[in-house]
């Protein structure tokens, strides 16, 4: 694509985009209105760069990494208590039920957030931990460390049957 | 190992019902704020140029003083000096450490400390987990060279600033580098130590236990004195070469990877944030680091002495590297202290051999190294050349 793309591409783009995007905000916020008000914001950014984008297929890759860092902002500037009830965040191991698909992401909600970012990236996108660090900004290095510490909290929290011992360091 | 959480994170987000796309409402979103960027712009203009001034100004020496201080203090130190003030980086095929260069054929990988000066990776490519070979060469502070034959593979040697050896692991009896599934039924590592000096084996035993978790050919290894530790499954293995023992370190069965100078890292029991920085030989309790729900980890310094918060969790690149979104400052904490401090904001911050934290910026042919302790800083002008960074002190097997 020689041009910029147009406002039309730009809308379509957001049609396209926003499923795959929504889900991902949403195993990051854990919330819905949350996760909708993050792919907003998040396209919203996208657009103030849209007139450099030469490449509609790396767009997506452009919005997912704008998403990731500002949900990483969001816990920042703003206490996650707040917006999130406290009450589904665990201190401690959960409790064991039959179905540990819930705690999930009271589990996800445990973790720091680029932690999270990278369980998300890595375990739910199914990057590689190159595509991780460029997505984050940070070395690969970093993504296997904060995998590994993601990985020994995630199984001290939801136990062997979703993290094997063997597995902690991910 | 972790099918089953990429499974439920795959149903849980199969079954949400996803809401339509609000596509005109996020365009009028978007130019509404785009014209008030530009007008807010506009009115910016001139106030950055008093920003900048003033940005300048509160840069403190370490050593007092004016930059050009700083830049005397730099080229007239002497290379030990100057190795262990300044530390080593790389930009491409070249190897910067203290006030010397050197130029390598190859690209640089990875660059360890030692007693003896930087211990640099290097191969057809910059990336630590290239299939090719990577050769080794020891750059003493005054630049001289030494290569060193070692065959590791992609896996992560220990180092560290006041030892003349590498340690590394190995599948126990392999002849040939084995696959990931392969490495993952190996059940017996040997725990080896080099000399730098003579670029010979000095010590070598074996060690049952699985490494399951990382997807390097071998487990990660640290070094301190006459001691290695191998991060197997069950936690941290000790070897005393020194002693001719082994042993499991107690109570790192869930331990991170994070060690250096004698010292790891394991979670506090009760918040599962703060981080316990332990002593490897005696077991003791060095200093509890606070960190905040929004921290991601931290990484020690190479003596052991800090631990750097990562600041660059905000920072993103976009195409061809540029970056998008600039990162926030990076804090340290100093475990001989409790004490914390903000140091300017950098995409990355690496180390020099005696704890201080290390930046390069290509572009504008500048080095800075801050005192974690203080904050103060030193701002070298140097000429450097295009290629990837690489920052001493930092991990980069990936």
């Amino acid at each position: 694509m020689a041009r910029p793309p147009t406002d039309d591409e730009f809308t379509e783009f957001v049609r396209t985009a926003w499923p795959a995007l929504y889900r991902t905000a949403y195993l990051l916020v854990g919330d819905r209105g949350l996760a909708e008000d993050l792919v907003q914001t998040t396209l919203t950014k996208t657009y103030a760069s849209w007139g450099r984008i030469r490449d509609l297929g790396a767009a997506g890759v452009y919005a997912r990494t704008i998403l990731v860092n500002t949900a990483t902002s969001w816990f920042r500037r703003r206490s996650w208590g707040s917006e999130i009830s406290t009450s589904t965040v665990p201190d401690a191991a959960l409790p064991a039920v039959d179905s540990d698909r819930p705690l999930v992401l009271a589990a996800l909600r445990a973790l720091p957030p680029r932690q999270r970012a990278v369980v998300v990236l890595r375990f739910y996108e199914d990057l590689s931990v190159e595509q991780t660090a460029a997505a984050l900004g940070v070395t690969p290095g970093t993504v296997k460390s904060q995998t590994s510490h993601a990985m020994s909290r995630l199984r001290s929290l939801l136990g062997d049957a979703v993290i094997p011992e063997g597995a902690h360091h991910g | 190992m972790v099918e089953r959480l990429t499974t439920l994170l795959h149903e849980e987000a199969a079954e949400l019902v996803v809401p339509p796309a609000p596509a005109e409402a996020i365009l009028q979103r978007a130019r509404r704020d785009r014209r008030r960027r530009r007008v807010s712009e506009a009115a910016a203009g001139l106030a950055a140029v008093a920003v900048v001034v003033a940005g300048t100004g509160v840069v403190i020496s370490r050593g007092g003083g004016h930059e050009s201080d700083a830049q005397q203090r730099f080229a007239s130190a002497s290379p030990g000096a100057a190795y262990q003030d300044y530390g080593a980086f790389a930009a491409g095929s070249t190897v910067y450490i203290g006030n010397h260069q050197v130029r390598f054929p190859e690209k640089v990988k990875a660059l360890y400390y030692t007693s003896l000066g930087v211990l640099v990776r290097m191969g057809h490519h910059a990336y630590t987990d290239e299939g090719g070979p990577s050769h080794y060469t020891l750059i003493h502070p005054d630049g001289t060279t030494k290569d060193i034959d070692l065959r590791m593979g992609d896996r992560v040697p220990g180092t560290d600033p006041d030892s003349p050896y590498v340690a590394y692991a190995e599948p126990a009896g392999a002849t040939s580098p084995l696959s990931a599934v392969e490495t993952r039924k190996v059940g017996e590592w040997s725990l080896v130590v080099v000399s730098l000096e003579t670029g010979t084996e000095v010590a070598r035993t074996n060690v049952s236990g699985f490494f399951t978790w990382g997807g390097w050919e071998a487990p990660p290894v640290d070094l301190a004195g006459s001691r290695m530790w191998a991060l197997l499954d069950d936690g941290w293995t000790e070897f005393d070469w020194a002693a001719g023992t082994t042993r499991l370190v107690p109570g790192t069965a869930n331990a991170p990877m994070e060690a250096a100078h004698g010292r790891y890292a394991l979670y506090d029991d009760g918040r599962q944030i703060d981080w316990l920085v332990k002593d490897f030989v005696t077991g003791a309790l060095v200093r509890t680091v606070p960190m905040n729900p929004e921290d991601n980890a931290g990484n020690l310094s190479p003596d052991g002495r800090y631990v750097r918060y990562d600041g660059g969790a905000n920072a993103a690149f976009g195409d061809k590297g540029k970056l998008i979104i600039p990162p926030t400052p990076s804090r340290f904490f100093s475990l001989e202290t409790g004490e914390t401090v903000a140091l300017p904001q950098r995409v990355f911050w690496g180390w020099t051999p005696d704890g201080a934290a290390l930046s390069v910026d290509g572009e504008k042919d500048q080095v800075t190294v801050c005192d974690p302790g203080t904050g103060a800083c030193d701002r070298i002008h140097l000429e450097i050349g295009s290629g990837k960074v690489k920052l001493g002190g930092l991990s980069y097997e990936s």
